[in-house]
């Protein structure tokens, strides 16, 4: 039984390779005049400049939050590549003239980017180090009034619409890495459904850090108009690298009336090495509004990458009777440390959350759940549902529970459980009594255990989740 | 640090603590002169700190408090009313001070002795154990009360129980607080030793003061095969600051079974922390919190199993009415040595009022891995289809919701060994969840 757990713990990082490609990147460090570059370079208009100044005139005066369940190296910000974008060409029309190191890179990751992403029925808006370099479905999107494409495009052609909601859910003054991601994010995804409009695919965007050093600072903006629907993909994989790289990225999802909001994430950056050397620093604020009535935002992540991970998929449900839903699992081994959750506000009254959350730790990580449930004295009627669930693989780990529940209205219910296990022996036992070998009965019971996510993530996702434990049970698997 | 706690740090600090010139005594007025240097450095603290996120003490920061000099008289026919038939010993304090025409101590029938500290520094071998366990007992880090109540406790109480193969005997501890807008720091350390059998109740209690701090410490430490029953029952002045430490330490195969009513006190924070030291052990915790009027009770406990074979059970119940506010924090941390330990904790909020509100965080840190843990909370109202059904019984709306909430408290005092005690908390919970 050991062996086989042995097996899972020490999987070595399947995507680990790097494309060299000629990168055009800033000077180390940050101050104003880099702030100004990086506008001036994207060719950005007055008010998003302003917008970063003031965002890092804020970040000044801010410290790094010392409360996360987790250790790391001092990070100097002075020492930082904060902009980095593969070198300009001209505008594509077709495949044909991305560049083939890239496209080779794609097809290592295994992406549906050609006729396969047809076949898959997802449009992929690649963003390689910082700058969308196609997208592809814009067309058939268009027709159904859906904008999908990267950050800059958007500010360059829906200036309006970046100006109402840009910062409209997590405000530059939120907190300390919101504030630099404000600053100096140079790229991302902007997705906008108009009134009434079911999103007829799922839309996809795959992020990967590729230049040593370069801080990666995505910014992603979706809004569902009144009654609309859009479930939105997001994976991440990334080179093998031995110095420490920071990700700090900036989610936004805005539901109006009615509107529907799945956002769903595979998280697999490189993680360190088994002495936990290397690595990616993830800490990133995502937080949704259900700023209509009926709305609803549902987040479903699977976190198996990263050396530390600070992120908690937040809902603010604003709306009457709006739904906020949030699943997680998040798995860490060798010296990964993870301190994850979610934070749901009950404003409107009759709105409903439910949180489940698996977390598996192995090696001598440390594994954390964090949580909020406030409930607001106006938010008659709110209703929360939250379940915790931890697994330790060994006795070098951990797993940390930390639920806060605030309530200031008497018609609420709230209600919070949580449980820690390990594979039972007799567990074991039962499957190996039926011949399953025990390898095999480990990957089962783990895939049973976090069985509760994997079925709320969509199709081509969860068959993705799935493989992506397969490879760190590989080995025990057979 | 806030000015304000600071400040009021310093105003406390100007009192006095223990006054003994025995040489018998050198380490422990040591210990107080290392206390108040400690507080030098980290001043009381503030709702900045994570710690205290939920209880702001601005309330008892702006109120400068003196020591209790001038003792009010306190009437014994009174006092005797608060006693309880059960008690083989009664020790009476009043305003932190042993009185002893109040007190009654039964003759020394027993292996148990009660006694202030100068008699147990007399005792050698209770003056070893005492100097050992004091502030060693358990758990995580010493707070900044506690290190007050360290620099300036004038006196200790020293239970020591060494009766193995008696029957179990009940000591009570009544702490009256007749002072106005004065403070105490009441010490009690209780050292059971191997498979003694006691049980204690630790009582507070308001009687004429007013606006007063009590900022109290309890020690017990509980060697092998020792039962300890621990009752605490704060029924303050709703005017007054209430601030205790119970840290608790047990040994192998010992078990420790605690009861915390909070039933008084305009701001009351209790912080139990219990630690398992050795192998196996059982620990038991019910708590019950009531809130009422502007009232903020904070509970922060914490059971730590750091060996082998722990077990560990929580209940812990609150009720908020009125425009009050209910705290609980309940950590439970296994070691990584702590294999094969079984716990579980729950923790049930009723809110009554629109204006009650309730902050729970239920914790799990677990570093072993062959391990049961699991937690749960809920925060809710009164169930409708229950209120009907008593309303089809013909109760009226007050009194069927009444009997709901007293229903909901009653669980965790059912099988309270104090039998009277019973009665008098049911008084309580009937009394202030009255709607």
């Amino acid at each position: 039984m050991s062996t086989a757990i042995d097996n899972i713990v020490n999987q070595p990082y399947k995507a680990g390779f790097h494309t060299d490609i000629e990168t055009d990147s800033v000077g180390r460090g940050l101050n104003e005049d880099v702030i100004r570059t990086i506008s001036s370079k994207k060719n950005e208009p007055e008010w998003l400049l302003e917008f970063r100044l003031k965002a890092y005139r804020h970040w000044l005066t801010m410290t790094e939050p010392k409360w996360p369940n987790v250790t790391y190296p001092k990070i100097d910000f002075q020492d930082i590549i904060y902009y980095s974008a593969p070198k300009p060409k001209a505008t594509k029309k077709s495949m044909d003239e991305v560049d083939p190191e890239l496209l080779e890179t794609f097809e290592k990751l295994g992406i549906p980017m050609n006729e396969r992403a047809a076949l898959a029925g997802v449009a992929v808006d690649v963003v390689f180090d910082s700058v969308s370099v196609t997208t592809t479905f814009k067309e058939k999107l268009a027709e159904e009034g859906i904008i999908f494409c990267s950050f800059s495009e958007a500010v360059k052609d829906h200036p309006e619409l970046i100006k109402k909601y840009l910062g409209s859910v997590v405000p530059y003054t939120d907190n300390f890495y919101s504030a630099l991601n404000s600053a100096v994010f140079t790229d991302g995804s902007f997705c906008f459904i108009p009134k009434g409009v079911k999103c007829p695919m799922d839309l996809s965007t795959y992020f990967r850090i590729n230049t040593q050093d370069s801080g990666q600072f995505e910014r992603t903006l979706i809004v569902a108009e009144e009654g609309s629907q859009v479930c939105y993909l997001e994976g991440c994989t990334a080179p093998q690298f031995d110095t420490n790289q920071l990700h700090a990225a900036v989610v936004e999802l805005v539901a109006l009336d009615d509107a529907d909001i799945k956002y769903s994430t595979v998280q697999n950056w490189y993680a360190g090495d088994e002495n936990g050397v290397g690595g990616i620093f993830n800490f990133v604020t995502k937080r949704g509004l259900c700023k209509g009535k009926n709305s609803k935002i549902s987040w479903t992540q699977v976190e198996t990458g990263s050396a530390v991970t600070w992120k908690y998929p937040s809902c603010v449900l604003l709306g009457d009777n709006s739904i906020g839903e949030f699943y997680s699992v998040a798995l860490t081994n060798n010296m990964q440390q993870a301190d994850t959750g979610t934070k749901m506000f009950h404003i409107g009254k009759n709105t409903r959350s439910r949180i489940i959350s698996k977390g598996i730790s192995a090696g001598k990580s440390n594994n954390s759940y964090r949580g909020l449930v406030k409930v607001s004295p106006k938010a008659d009627g709110a209703r929360n549902y939250s379940q915790c669930d931890s697994m330790l693989i060994g006795d070098l780990c951990g797993a940390n529970t930390f639920p806060y529940i605030e309530v200031g209205n008497k018609s609420a219910t709230v209600e919070h459980e949580a449980s820690t296990s390990k594979i039972g022996e007799e567990q074991l036992f039962y499957f190996l009594s039926r011949g399953i070998d025990s390898e095999e009965a480990v990957s089962m019971i783990i895939n049973g255990f976090v069985r509760d996510v994997f079925m709320h993530l969509p199709m081509e996702f969860a068959v993705e989740a799935t493989k992506l434990l397969g490879l760190k049970l590989e080995g025990s698997v057979g | 640090m806030s000015d304000r706690a600071v400040e009021f740090t310093a105003s406390l600090l100007e009192g006095e603590g223990v006054t003994l010139d025995s040489p018998k005594g050198k380490w422990l007025r040591q210990r107080q002169l290392e206390a108040r240097v400690a507080l030098k450095e980290q001043a009381l603290p503030t709702s900045e700190e994570e710690e205290w996120r939920f209880t702001d003490l601005t309330s008892l920061y702006k109120n400068t408090l003196s020591s209790p000099d001038d003792r009010a008289a306190v009437d014994a026919s009174v006092v005797k009313t608060f006693l309880i038939p059960e008690a083989s010993s009664a020790i009476v304090l009043v305003d932190g001070v042993y009185s002893a025409e109040l007190s009654r101590t039964n003759a020394v029938k027993t292996k148990i002795r009660v006694t202030d500290l100068k008699s147990a520094l007399g005792d050698e071998r209770l003056r070893e154990r005492l100097e050992r366990q004091l502030n060693n007992v358990g758990g995580d880090g010493v707070s900044a009360f506690c290190e007050m109540n360290t620099a300036l406790f004038k006196d200790i109480v020293v239970v020591h129980a060494d009766n193995r193969g008696v029957d179990m005997e009940t000591i009570h501890i009544l702490n009256i607080s007749t002072g106005k807008h004065t403070f105490n720091h009441p010490r009690l350390m209780l050292l059971a030793e191997k498979q003694a059998r006691i049980c204690i109740l630790e009582d507070y209690l308001g009687l004429g003061g007013f606006g007063y701090m009590t900022n109290a410490v309890s020690e017990l430490s509980i060697s092998a095969g020792a039962e300890v029953i621990h009752v605490k029952l704060q029924r303050d002045d709703d005017s007054a600051f209430h601030i205790a430490h119970t840290h608790v330490g047990v040994d192998n195969g010992a078990v420790y079974r605690n009861w915390s009513v909070s039933v008084g006190g305009a701001v009351s924070r209790h912080n139990l922390v219990t630690r398992q030291r050795e192998e196996g052990g059982y620990i038991e915790i019910k708590g019950l919190a009531l809130g009422h009027d502007k009232r903020i009770v904070d509970t922060h406990s914490c059971i730590e199993h750091t060996k082998p074979h722990g077990q560990s059970n929580q209940v812990h119940k609150t009720i908020a009415g009125g425009r009050s506010k209910i705290v609980f924090n309940g950590k439970v941390k296994v070691h990584q040595d702590a294999q094969q330990t079984n716990s579980s904790q729950q923790n049930r909020n009723l809110l009554l009022s629109a204006r009650a509100s309730v902050d729970a965080k239920p914790e799990l840190e677990i570093f072993a891995d062959d391990v049961k843990c699991a937690h749960g909370a809920t925060v809710g109202q009164v169930n409708d289809d229950e209120l009907f059904y008593l309303k089809t019984r013909g109760l009226d709306d007050g009194v069927a919701r009444n009997l709901l909430n007293y229903a909901f408290a009653k669980e965790v005092i059912d099988d309270l060994p104090i039998k009277s005690l019973a009665g008098v908390i049911e008084s309580y919970i009937k009394q202030q969840t009255r709607v």
